[in-house]
């Protein structure tokens, strides 16, 4: 029943963010046969002036890349980190702000239950989320007469919901910091939000911040194959997020209301 | 066993302010105990500090056997003793029905029948949000959602704050009935005439502080208001006696609050050439008033 | 709760708890005795006032004891469970079982192990003669009284009539 609970709290947050992922996918796939012919006929002026993205050719050429690009290398990771963030804030501190930690405390729960049964239903919520363009995409591709492969969508989802659990992991530890009913999200925000998106625009024109970009690696290559995955970097990346949730249960078990 | 809680020199600090100090509670099993004291103190949080939602400062504290300051007993004692906290809100998202199914599901011991009998009685709808109740059936359905656990031992504070007359009156016998089962009940309640009607003992908290700690019945039987007429001049000091709590001179009039040994007052009246001296009852509010205005 | 009795056929032994006072209850029935006994609770007990002087246990002693006096309750007849009291009057267990043990040691009521608390058979009468030994009493202080004053036996007894003959006399009792 913790389960139900935690799901009914973030439901209407979770549908709200799947319509915001499905429409975004449907439009970058249909915004493709707009922006091809324009970058085409970019590429083809010689103009040393103009700003030309080493991806460009590659991009008007290979659909694929088209869709890792604008998806899941730049606004559908983003938003996902958003929606990641948003569904992971709650929690003890939060029910005390709106006035039924009491009821809850009163249950044979211990934090640690209260806990993980949330950060569970947000893990669930947030590999859904990573895993609906899988589906999305190569649907909607048809009506532009190009396709995708579901077996990337799945696999790009998959990691991009992996190495992004470190968000989730940050956003319950500071739900569990920050007292207020809206304050730890908007502080969550603030601060996993911004420098991320800075951190990934700064990564863009330097090469080696590529290195610390959790973006980057959230992203993957652009044709995710068995060789490619980034095995190493993941396990560090999940060991933060235990010891993320580590904090945030030690920091539960020692609040007082 | 027959303490169902008991807590040993239970203190909570809050920087430089003592809020609890060195309180020693015992309340036996079948009893129905109050727990008075003024707004502020100290009240609410020996509650929190039972509930395991504050840790204590000092001291300990142990419920059933099971001690509050550990998490992992804390959760055994919840899983036997129901608690209904001042703030009685609960996730207004649920319907009735909703709220119900999930509290049951931790209770294995859940008296579907309670429930039903207290739903019925206390007229609650069972298909609505509770986020559209009003304040006194939110209370109502907090205190079913305890009554009907199955609980052995119930911890309410303010039970019957913001009820109706007829409500106030149901959960009294809500009460009375867990107690004839063999539950014990542990209640704060600023409303003194409920204490007298279903209380079999008192405990007083002030500043932090217990201040009184006996049966109901002794407290009737004992306290007592000793007014003597007493024409020489007269001083307090004159009354300082083992049992006076407090002494009011008014011209002729000596006005005592006498908390036991009434019998040596009234010697020591008649000794003091008193005309005349009178003895009267006095009712649980005027004892609590003077016993906050004596413990200062 | 008097809804409760009005929606249900009060059977024939229920119904003279109601009219008439003077016949004892004889449930014949589970249900029978369940309604009688729900009715006793709920009209020979009156709610105690906790903020009057008197504790909440001697008022309902004295509400019992008056009750077997009038006949209200008579000989035989079945009181309610501790539990059932406690509910209807909304007043602490311990306090009802405390007003049957006393009551018991008086000899007013009997604890039958098992059954429940009865009225007991011969107390009214024990009762009349305790009362009669405390008016008698009483009267021969008042007449010592009187004859210290100065009075002659004959005043005295005048005095006596004319106060007994100026009210209506109260039905008697057999």
């Amino acid at each position: 029943m913790l389960l139900y609970k935690a799901w009914v709290e973030s439901r209407w947050r979770f549908i709200c963010g799947a319509v915001a992922v499905t429409a975004l996918s449907i439009l970058f796939v249909r915004l493709h046969p707009i922006l091809i012919p324009q970058w085409r006929a970019g590429l083809a002026l010689q103009d040393p002036h103009a700003i030309k993205p080493r991806w460009l050719p590659l991009g008007v050429s290979d659909y694929r890349f088209y869709i890792w690009h604008f998806l899941f290398d730049f606004r559908l990771q983003n938003l996902w980190v958003l929606l990641a963030i948003v569904l992971s804030f709650g929690g003890l501190l939060r029910e005390h702000a709106n006035g039924t930690v009491a009821f809850s405390l009163s249950l044979p729960v211990t934090r640690n239950r209260w806990l993980i049964s949330r950060v569970l239903i947000a893990f669930l919520e947030t590999t859904v989320l990573a895993w609906i363009p899988a589906f999305v995409v190569p649907i909607a591709s048809v009506s532009v007469g190009q396709s995708y492969p579901i077996g990337q969508g799945f696999a790009h989802g998959l990691l991009m919901a992996v190495v992004g659990s470190v968000f989730v992991g940050v956003a319950a530890f500071l739900s569990l910091i920050l007292r207020g009913e809206y304050t730890p999200l908007v502080v969550t925000l603030a601060m996993l939000a911004v420098p991320y998106l800075v951190l990934q625009e700064w990564a863009r024109r330097v090469s080696w911040a590529r290195k610390i970009d959790i973006a980057h690696v959230m992203a993957g290559a652009w044709l995710l194959t068995w060789r490619d995955v980034p095995w190493l970097t993941i396990v560090m990346v999940c060991l933060l997020t235990v010891l993320f949730l580590g904090l945030a249960a030690r920091q539960g078990r020692r609040l007082e209301f | 066993m027959d303490t169902v809680l008991e807590t040993d020199k239970l203190s909570k600090r809050f920087g430089d302010f003592e809020a609890v100090s060195g309180l020693n509670l015992r309340v036996r099993k079948g009893s129905i105990c109050a727990f008075l004291g003024q707004n502020g103190a100290g009240k609410t949080t020996t509650l929190r500090m039972l509930l395991g939602m504050m840790r204590p400062s000092q001291g300990s504290g142990h419920i059933l056997g099971l001690r509050i300051d550990d998490e992992a007993e804390s959760v055994r004692i919840r899983e036997r003793a129901a608690f209904v906290a001042e703030d009685k809100r609960l996730y207004d998202y649920m319907t009735v029905r909703q709220i119900l199914r999930f509290t049951k599901s931790f209770f294995p011991g859940w008296r579907t029948d309670r429930e039903s009998d207290l739903l019925r009685r206390l007229d609650l709808p069972l298909g609505c949000k509770i986020r559209k109740l009003s304040k006194g059936m939110r209370t109502k359905l907090a205190l079913l959602l305890a009554f009907a656990r199955g609980s052995e031992f119930f911890i309410l504070d303010e039970p019957t704050e913001g009820l109706d007359p007829v409500a106030t009156e149901m959960v009294l016998q809500i009460v009375v009935s867990l107690a004839a089962e063999g539950a014990t009940v542990f209640f704060s309640s600023h409303q003194i005439a409920e204490v007298e009607q279903i209380a079999d003992h008192i405990l007083m908290i002030h500043k932090g502080k217990l201040v009184l700690d006996s049966p109901l019945d002794r407290i009737k039987d004992e306290y007592r208001q000793v007014q003597a007429v007493i024409h020489c001049p007269v001083q307090n000091c004159d009354f300082e006696l083992d049992g006076v709590e407090r002494v009011y001179i008014d011209g002729s009039t000596v006005s005592m609050i006498v908390s036991h040994n009434v019998d040596a007052v009234m010697d020591r009246a008649y000794k003091m050439n008193a005309v005349s001296v009178e003895v009267a009852p006095l009712t649980l509010k005027e004892i609590f008033l003077e016993t906050v205005k004596a413990s200062r | 709760m008097s809804s409760y009795v009005l929606t249900h056929r009060l059977a024939p032994s229920a119904v003279s708890i109601a009219n008439c006072f003077c016949r004892p209850v004889r449930p014949h029935f589970a249900l029978d005795n369940a309604v009688a006994l729900y009715y006793i609770s709920a009209t020979v007990f009156r709610k105690p006032n906790p903020a009057s002087g008197i504790p909440i246990y001697l008022q309902i002693e004295e509400q019992i004891r008056h009750a077997i006096e009038t006949g209200a309750l008579a000989a035989g007849t079945q009181l309610p469970s501790i539990r059932s009291l406690a509910e209807t009057l909304v007043i602490n267990p311990h306090t009802v079982a405390r007003v049957y043990r006393d009551l018991e040691s008086e000899g007013a009521i009997e604890i039958r192990h098992g059954l429940g608390a009865f009225v007991a058979e011969a107390w009214r009468e024990r009762v009349r003669t305790d009362r009669m030994r405390s008016a008698q009493k009483l009267v021969r202080t008042v007449v010592r009284q009187l004859k210290a004053l100065g009075l002659e036996e004959d005043e005295i007894r005048r005095l006596v009539e004319a106060e007994t003959s100026e009210h209506e006399p109260v039905a008697g009792r057999r």
